[in-house]
């Protein structure tokens, strides 16, 4: 239910921005020819006023569930069995080693990125086996960069290091 | 109708379309089988590669196999290995697997396939009885009829899709004000891109839909999926016998009807209607108990309704312009991808898109039909394929697919911002779907909004004043009174 109340908070939040945003920058018009930020500030209103309602109280939070069928606040909303500390590492891992792939991709060039992608992932993310990593790193390179440069005629950055 | 339907063929039986179709029901089969990897991901990160087909039509012909062959391909693990490849074939583990155990595993995969032949035909046949009339009905739509159908064709997706309505509702929300990022097309003002270049022109779909979609999936797998240990199950023989042909044909033809109505609503789709399907089989049957121990009608009826549900789910986007989920809309992203609108114009602007895309629906259910039965085992193979495998080579098609549409690093960044949203979005259970649908039909909802206040002199009252849009509102406020009232009614009778 905290995890609940904090994400409606958010939302409540956030739609207060895009609102006041849209109503001082954008401008909202008039009725008859609405400006760029009419409906972004209808949208971020409805975002207050939803994110309100989700942050609210468990009381207000069960009678707006008996209104509304499956309206998601039940118990199995809750993370039944959450993730192990290895688990969540894994993911961590697995968003940084694809972040340098991303940095790494039009400096390194494609190839270059891709292998030290799939050896980041393998390694860090997946806790392969050193002879394991290589081959897998090796083989899934050369085939994506020959399906892509080769047989779909992708453009592939060719790295700035190099050139 | 009939010359139309020629042309269609006459598009469809061409060796390139006919290779892409096949290869659209062998990726969406594959795709079926192998759990945790949706067909609307697939289709996003296929959406590069529609980039490259010069044709829209084989484009939309090769996404629209590889939605069907999804659904032919859950099966599959369902009966197998008690596993369903997506979500609409859950309620196909809970007799297909039990007959599995019971030494019928090839006559529940013989009957879910021949069932979804059935089924996916009569859809096909559905949908070209209906699209033509609804298409020229909706030529009379000006701009508050095409915002009212948008928005409640929206808002019965949120209603229907049987998760949360307010999370449905904020996901809604969400998904317009991303479209509404980049330049206002009515006034030039650039919106939400805090003076960064590159979101002048607003985030692209392909990257959005692959980010929330495609690697949203593999980050929420990453802390989810456990190894999955592949049992060998004796597949027996596949053509059902006689007794099981007389107990199935009217679940078969159930299901079809079933899923086809159900399909054609935006928010219904294959999911709601195999649930629908299984819950009327269970209710008439005169062996309810048998339902769970390995009820052959629990099988045909869900795969039935299903497959014809992904076949007139494309309706409301040929006809009206309206995806009614996911998959539908990245298939909608791809047509305008190709510079085709659909819509009711589509069936006289561009018949051969039209009609060779329901053609080929014909031709890619017998294609399905060979080749679902004797590619079983190599299926089952497919789930050998270690995730940590497959997760980095998707990612690498992701990576790729969203680099080669500006040659920038920007939208790398982006395709990862969206893949930690999608996680987000999936942790705290909320259903990327609507967002999706919203984002697609953001842009043409701004712009009828805005074109009816115009019309109306700022009133909104027009969108209650004109008989069409009326009936549309009508209709969803009924729709939604309508589920209120029954699930009301069934708490108090719980009580």
């Amino acid at each position: 239910m905290m995890g609940s109340r904090i994400v409606g908070f958010l939302i409540a939040a956030g739609g207060a921005a895009v609102a006041v945003y849209a109503y001082h920058y954008l401008k909202l018009g008039r009725m008859i020819s609405p400006d760029a930020g009419f409906l972004p500030f209808l949208l971020g209103c409805s975002l207050m006023v939803m994110g309100a309602i989700m942050a609210a109280r468990p009381s207000l939070v069960e009678a707006v569930a008996t209104a509304l069928p499956d309206d998601g606040f039940k118990a199995e909303d809750q993370e039944p069995h959450p993730p192990g500390a290895n688990l969540k590492m894994k993911l961590f891992l697995g968003v940084i080693v694809l972040v340098v792939y991303a940095w790494s991709l039009e400096r390194a060039g494609y190839f270059l990125a891709t292998v030290a992608f799939m050896g980041g992932w393998q390694l860090a993310v997946e806790k392969e086996r050193l002879f394991k990593t290589a081959l897998i790193t090796v083989l899934s390179a050369l085939i994506m960069y020959g399906l892509f440069r080769y047989l779909l005629k992708v453009h592939v950055p060719a790295g700035t290091w190099f050139s | 109708m009939l010359d139309g339907l020629i042309t269609g063929f006459s598009v469809a039986a061409t060796p390139i379309n006919l290779l892409f179709a096949f290869l659209g029901a062998l990726i969406g089969t594959a795709v079926g089988v192998l759990p945790g990897l949706g067909p609307a991901a697939t289709i996003a990160l296929l959406l590069p590669v529609a980039y490259s087909i010069a044709s829209p039509v084989t484009a939309i012909i090769m996404m629209a196999g590889i939605f069907y062959g999804s659904m032919y391909g859950g099966s599959t693990t369902s009966i197998l290995l008690n596993l369903p490849g997506e979500a609409a074939s859950v309620v196909t583990c809970y007799d297909g697997y039990k007959m599995a155990r019971k030494g019928r595993a090839g006559v529940a995969l013989g009957i879910a396939a021949i069932g979804s032949f059935i089924a996916g035909t009569i859809g096909v046949i559905g949908l070209t009885l209906f699209a033509p009339p609804i298409a020229e009905f909706a030529l009379k739509f000006g701009p508050p009829e095409r915002c009212a159908l948008a928005l409640v064709g929206l808002l019965m997706a949120v209603t229907l899709s049987g998760s949360s309505i307010l999370k449905g509702l904020i996901m809604l929300a969400t998904g317009l004000l991303l479209a509404a990022v980049g330049l206002d097309p009515i006034s030039g003002k650039t919106r939400f891109s805090f003076g960064i270049i590159e979101l002048q022109s607003g985030f692209d779909f392909i990257t959005l839909a692959m980010g929330i979609f495609g690697l949203g999936e593999i980050f929420y797998n990453l802390e989810t999926v456990a190894k999955t240990e592949i049992v060998t199950t004796k597949l027996g023989q596949i053509w059902p016998k006689t007794a099981d042909w007389l107990r199935t044909r009217m679940a078969i033809a159930r299901g079809s009807l079933i899923g086809f109505f159900i399909g054609v609503i935006p928010g219904g789709g294959a999911v709601i209607s195999s649930l629908v399907s299984y819950a009327v089989e269970k209710k008439i049957s005169k062996t309810p108990e048998e339902f769970g121990q390995g009820a052959i009608e629990g099988v045909a009826g869900p795969e039935s309704a299903n497959n014809a549900a992904s076949s007139s789910s494309f309706i409301p986007l040929l006809t009206l312009g309206i995806p009614g989920n996911a998959a539908i809309a990245m298939i909608f992203a791809a047509l305008l991808i190709k510079g085709v609108t659909p819509g009711p114009f589509l069936m006289t602007e561009r018949p051969d898109v039209f009609w060779g895309v329901i053609a080929s629906m014909y031709i890619g259910n017998v294609m399905l039909l060979i080749l679902n039965l004797p590619l079983i085992g190599l299926w089952v193979q497919l789930l050998r394929v270690p995730y940590g495998i497959l997760a980095p080579v998707v990612i690498l098609f992701t990576v790729i697919g969203t680099y080669t549409i500006s040659n920038q690093a920007f939208d790398v960044y982006t395709l990862i911002g969206f893949g930690l949203f999608g996680y987000l979005l999936r942790k705290l259970k909320f259903e990327p779907g609507p967002l999706l649908l919203a984002f697609v039909l953001g842009p043409m909802i701004e712009s009828t909004m805005r074109q009816s206040l115009l019309m109306s002199g700022g009133s909104f009252a027009i969108f209650v004043s004109r008989p069409i849009s009326l009936t549309l509102l009508s209709l969803f406020f009924i729709l939604v009174m309508g589920q209120i009232f029954f699930s009301w009614y069934r708490k108090k009778n719980r009580l």
